[in-house]
């Protein structure tokens, strides 16, 4: 029982990496695939597809007016112009998955940086910042999406922009509370104790294990931004046509809801898809992602 | 080896509790209460008291984790670190470092063994370029008993001792003065403990750094220390060389904690003195000498007032008026 | 001996991995526990102590995720063939457990007088006012002060001592004839350790319940065991009185976690080298071949100790070692 030296034996035998764990229980979630299936479909038909389809979505084709889907060349029918469905749907689908990508993007950056410096640095300037939170919380979203529509001039941008700003708060109070905890944490001390600035313990020690929640609260994010760009669009103030997004075409079939029930419908479904699909992938990447699992 | 690294002058610590936020009532939790010591260069200093003692506050407050103490001085090499700000403190902070009791939360799991051991050198622009770094860690790893191999792993891929080791290859790597280790080996396994005790022994042989060595656990501090301070309720009660301390402990609660610490050995003889009940509220200490509650020798005199930290042999202080008392170890 | 009240035969566990495989953590444990006698099972993270002391509660999670083997008998009756309602008569009523965290084993919205007269009244039938007399007896007899008033009190208003105190009072409720005790003082200050051992040695001698006591301190195991059984790897690897144990240990872990101990005694004179057993407990999914301790045995002999599987033999009658080479450990000693 000499001075310490280390066998060989413990170390070189272990199991993968938490990482990889993480990618086979994500890829072992049935719902989470389903989700990742309707998702790709979504994304390459609108990208892809119109370079494959052979109609464009502003042709106007006056005698196909209202043709009924599959009983004439436009398959999933056409519109009062006569423009193709299927054409019209994929483009709208290039706008609002557009929107609710950069909008998800925008409110995680923005709730995880106030989330972050609220639960970093704690005490009024995070107490401060957090009934911030709050107070933004206590509107209902709608509202304000409305109410701030109404006000800017609506297109692409701006429209991101909006539905950015009233969704950043889940976000916030999920960063806020995993940086609670962290900067607790020993290793945080640790950090603070080799002398690292703020900066440094942020980015470098505690964002790295906040990931996983922030991730997961981004991805359910999507679909949100998707329904409230749908909302906005439904109620006139987003989107303006003739550029099509899904929320949009509702709007414009509301007439025809009894004689073209197509064009509600077709829309309605994409919708549906969009955020259901994306709720299973943040499903299944928060019970992947439970760091529980990694023993 | 008689010139101080650190003077600790009347330092205290309190903290306001249930206080509501317009700061009404509640009271003041005193973590740390007036105390005053000397660490030397090179040596180390055994501090240990039971929870609530304010050993882990007084770690935290040499090295100024958290915020300004409520009163008085740390000395650090001749600079006044008790009222800096933590901006101030950044460039000290290679001279001073931490070792934690708990392996598993105190490395981070995002990081690579390698990466946690680089990243105070570049925070401080020491050890030249990548190349130079990375031998740095390497030489680091190969004192503490790991090979430069485990540099490319994750915290996770190695055993709790193992992970003690990284810690305090962390904790060396800029060559400071001045460690504290708080509760260093307590989670450890026994059989493992003996190993982490001999390796910081061997880091003061080689670096010559000096140790503040907090822990619980009388036989590790003795073992490892050069002088021991008994704390109790957020005071020094006694601070001596170990074999004064455990030839004779000169204070009845340092009697009273060898007399509980269980001896791996069923023959030992022990009259044990069982203290009665538990430790006071820090909230509400008893007046006079905060021990006197629970002591077998009070009389009238302990409650009046708290008595001072007095020489009753070379080197060996207590704070107890009956100095007369013929306590026992064990 | 006396009659033994528990007895241990062949005890063995298997937990089922995610993966498949299935991981061995306890290997064919025999031991035997008899009246008013304390049994210290001692071992290191990861040894099995604590699953051992599970399995005999049949507190682990049923197949397929966990296998036990082997007889656990309880004055003859054979507690791993027992219904789940059976079981429950023999927890805390025959056999009772105290843990090492009583923060967790209390419930936190009731207070302690309430939850130690429940465990009388599930297991002894009492009305609920001859019950909480009860309880009110049995606070009194773990000495906490005051015990009328101590009744109504939450758990989070007292200390981490006068918790554990409640714990036991809850074991003792039913007069158990087997007292489990895991790391019940681990958690502890030594000075609340000393009262809260003294405490189970006053108890077990008023009442003559056997403990089988679960700890990795070997003071503790001083203080208070009779007979000790250290555990590596699942495996039961020396057994004995307290004495020879402590005197004379013959497996070499034994002899290095002794070693391992820094002494109180000692420091006046110069310091003796710590000695420390390198490496750390291995994985219980991945065990060494031959004997368990071989890899971080400083007496391990290539070609032996790492091909044959020691088996548990009498070196002298009531003191059993799992070591190839004992008889050379003996003749040293």
């Amino acid at each position: 029982m000499s001075e310490a030296t280390l066998p060989a034996q413990p170390i070189e035998d272990i199991a993968p990496a938490a990482r990889f764990r993480a990618v086979r229980r994500f890829v072992r979630h049935r719902l989470a695939m389903v989700g990742v299936v309707m998702i790709l479909v979504l994304v390459l038909g609108s990208f892809l597809g119109p370079h494959l389809y052979p109609f464009d979505d502003l042709r106007i084709d006056m005698r196909n007016r209202f043709q009924v889907p599959f009983m004439g060349p436009h398959w999933l029918g056409a519109d009062p112009l006569g423009r193709d469905l299927m054409a019209r749907l994929m483009t709208a689908g290039q706008v609002s998955l557009a929107v609710g990508f950069a909008a998800m993007i925008l409110s995680t950056l923005v709730g995880t940086a106030i989330g972050a410096v609220a639960g970093f640095y704690g005490r009024a300037l995070g107490g401060a910042l957090m009934r911030f939170v709050d107070a933004m919380l206590c509107f209902p979203n709608i509202f304000l999406l409305l109410t701030l529509a109404a006000f800017i001039q609506p297109g692409v941008w701006t429209i991101t922009a909006i539905i950015a700003f009233t969704s950043w708060m889940e976000v916030a109070r999920v960063v806020e509370g995993q940086f609670k905890t962290l900067r607790e944490r020993d290793f945080a001390i640790a950090a603070m104790m080799i002398g690292s600035s703020d900066a440094r313990i942020i980015f470098a020690e505690i964002l790295p294990n906040a990931v996983a929640p922030i991730v997961v609260a981004a991805t359910l994010n999507v679909a949100r931004a998707i329904l409230l760009e749908s909302y906005v669009s439904f109620l006139g103030y987003g989107i303006q046509p003739p550029l099509p997004s899904w929320g949009n075409m509702l709007n414009s079939a509301q007439q025809y809801l009894t004689s073209a029930p197509w064009l509600a419908i077709f829309p309605g479904l994409a919708i549906t898809a969009a955020v259901t699909g994306f709720n299973f992938i943040g499903d299944g990447l928060r019970d992947a992602l439970d760091p529980r699992l990694d023993a | 080896m008689d010139q101080p690294l650190l003077e600790i002058d009347h330092l205290s610590k309190h903290y306001a509790v249930g206080r509501s936020w317009l700061g009404r009532g509640g009271g003041l939790v005193r973590a740390v209460d007036d105390i005053s010591f000397v660490i030397q260069k090179g040596e180390i200093l055994g501090l240990v008291g039971e929870s609530g003692s304010g050993k882990s506050t007084v770690g935290r407050m040499l090295l100024r984790l958290g915020d300004q103490p409520t009163a008085g001085r740390v000395d650090f090499a001749g600079q006044d670190i008790a009222p800096m700000s933590q901006r101030q403190l950044r460039p000290l902070r290679a001279r001073m470092q931490l070792i934690f009791q708990d392996p598993y939360s105190s490395l981070n799991p995002k990081m690579t063994v390698g990466q946690i051991l680089e990243a105070p050198l570049r925070i401080h622009g020491r050890g030249g370029d990548r190349a130079a770094r990375q031998r740095k860690v390497a030489e680091v790893l190969d004192l503490v008993g790991l090979r430069p191999g485990h540099a490319a792993r994750y915290p996770h891929e190695f055993s709790g001792g193992q992970r003690q080791r990284i810690g305090i290859a962390r904790a060396i790597i800029l060559e400071p003065d001045f460690l504290v280790a708080d509760e260093a080996v307590s989670a450890l396994d026994v059989s493992v403990q003996a190993q982490v005790v001999s390796l910081l022994l061997e880091i003061r042989r080689r670096m010559g750094v000096t140790i503040l060595f907090i822990a619980h656990d009388l036989a590790v501090v003795g073992y490892i220390s050069d002088r021991v301070a008994v704390m109790y309720l957020g005071r020094i009660v006694e601070l001596a060389p170990v074999a004064s301390l455990y030839a004779r402990p000169r204070h009845p609660y340092s009697e009273a904690l060898f007399s509980a610490a269980p001896v791996p050995d069923p023959r030992a003889n022990r009259q044990r003195i069982l203290l009665e009940g538990d430790v006071p509220s820090p909230l509400n200490p008893p007046s006079g000498c905060a021990f006197r509650t629970r002591c077998a020798y009070a009389i009238p005199g302990c409650a009046a007032a708290r008595p001072p930290l007095a020489e009753l042999a070379p080197g060996h202080f207590a704070a107890c008026i009956r100095p007369e008392l013929e306590l026992r170890r064990g | 001996m006396t009659q033994p009240i528990l007895s241990v035969r062949g005890l063995n566990v298997r937990f089922r991995g995610r993966g498949g495989g299935e991981v061995h953590v306890v290997r064919d444990v025999d031991f035997e526990l008899a009246a008013g006698q304390t049994l210290a099972l001692v071992g290191e993270s990861g040894s099995g102590k604590s699953v051992t002391s599970l399995a005999l509660m049949r507190l682990l999670p049923g197949e397929p995720r966990c296998r036990i083997g082997g007889r656990v008998l309880l004055e003859g009756r054979d507690l791993l063939y027992l219904t789940e309602a059976g079981m429950r008569g023999v927890r805390g009523n025959e056999i009772a457990m105290i843990f090492q965290e009583p923060m967790t084993s209390l419930n936190p919205v009731h207070r302690v007088g309430e939850q130690i007269a429940e465990s009388v009244r599930f297991h002894k039938g009492l009305g609920r006012r001859d019950a909480l007399d009860r309880a009110v007896e049995l606070l009194e007899l773990v000495g906490i002060p005051d015990p009328l008033r101590r009744a109504q009190a939450f758990p989070h208003e007292m200390s981490g001592g006068m918790r554990q105190r409640v714990m036991i009072a809850i074991a003792l409720a039913c007069d158990p004839k087997v007292l489990i005790a895991d790391e019940p003082t681990t958690a502890l200050d030594v000075t609340i350790q000393a009262q809260v051992l003294e405490l189970l040695r006053d108890l077990q001698a008023r009442t003559g319940m056997a403990m089988l006591f679960i700890t990795h301190n070997l003071g503790v195991v001083a203080e208070i065991a009779d007979r000790v059984m250290v555990m590596y790897a699942g495996r039961i690897v020396e057994q004995a009185a307290v004495d020879p144990l402590f005197a004379k240990p013959l497996m070499p872990y034994t002899r290095g976690l002794l070693g391992a101990v820094p002494r109180l005694d000692i420091f006046a004179k110069e310091k003796p080298p710590l000695t420390s057993i390198p490496g750390a407990v291995p994985d219980p999914a991945h065990p060494p071949k031959g004997c368990a301790f071989n890899p971080r045995c400083t007496h391990r002999q290539g070609g032996l100790c790492d091909q044959r599987t020691p088996p548990l033999e009498a070196a002298q009658p009531g003191h059993d070692v799992r070591c190839l080479r004992w008889r050379e450990a003996m003749e040293a000693a």
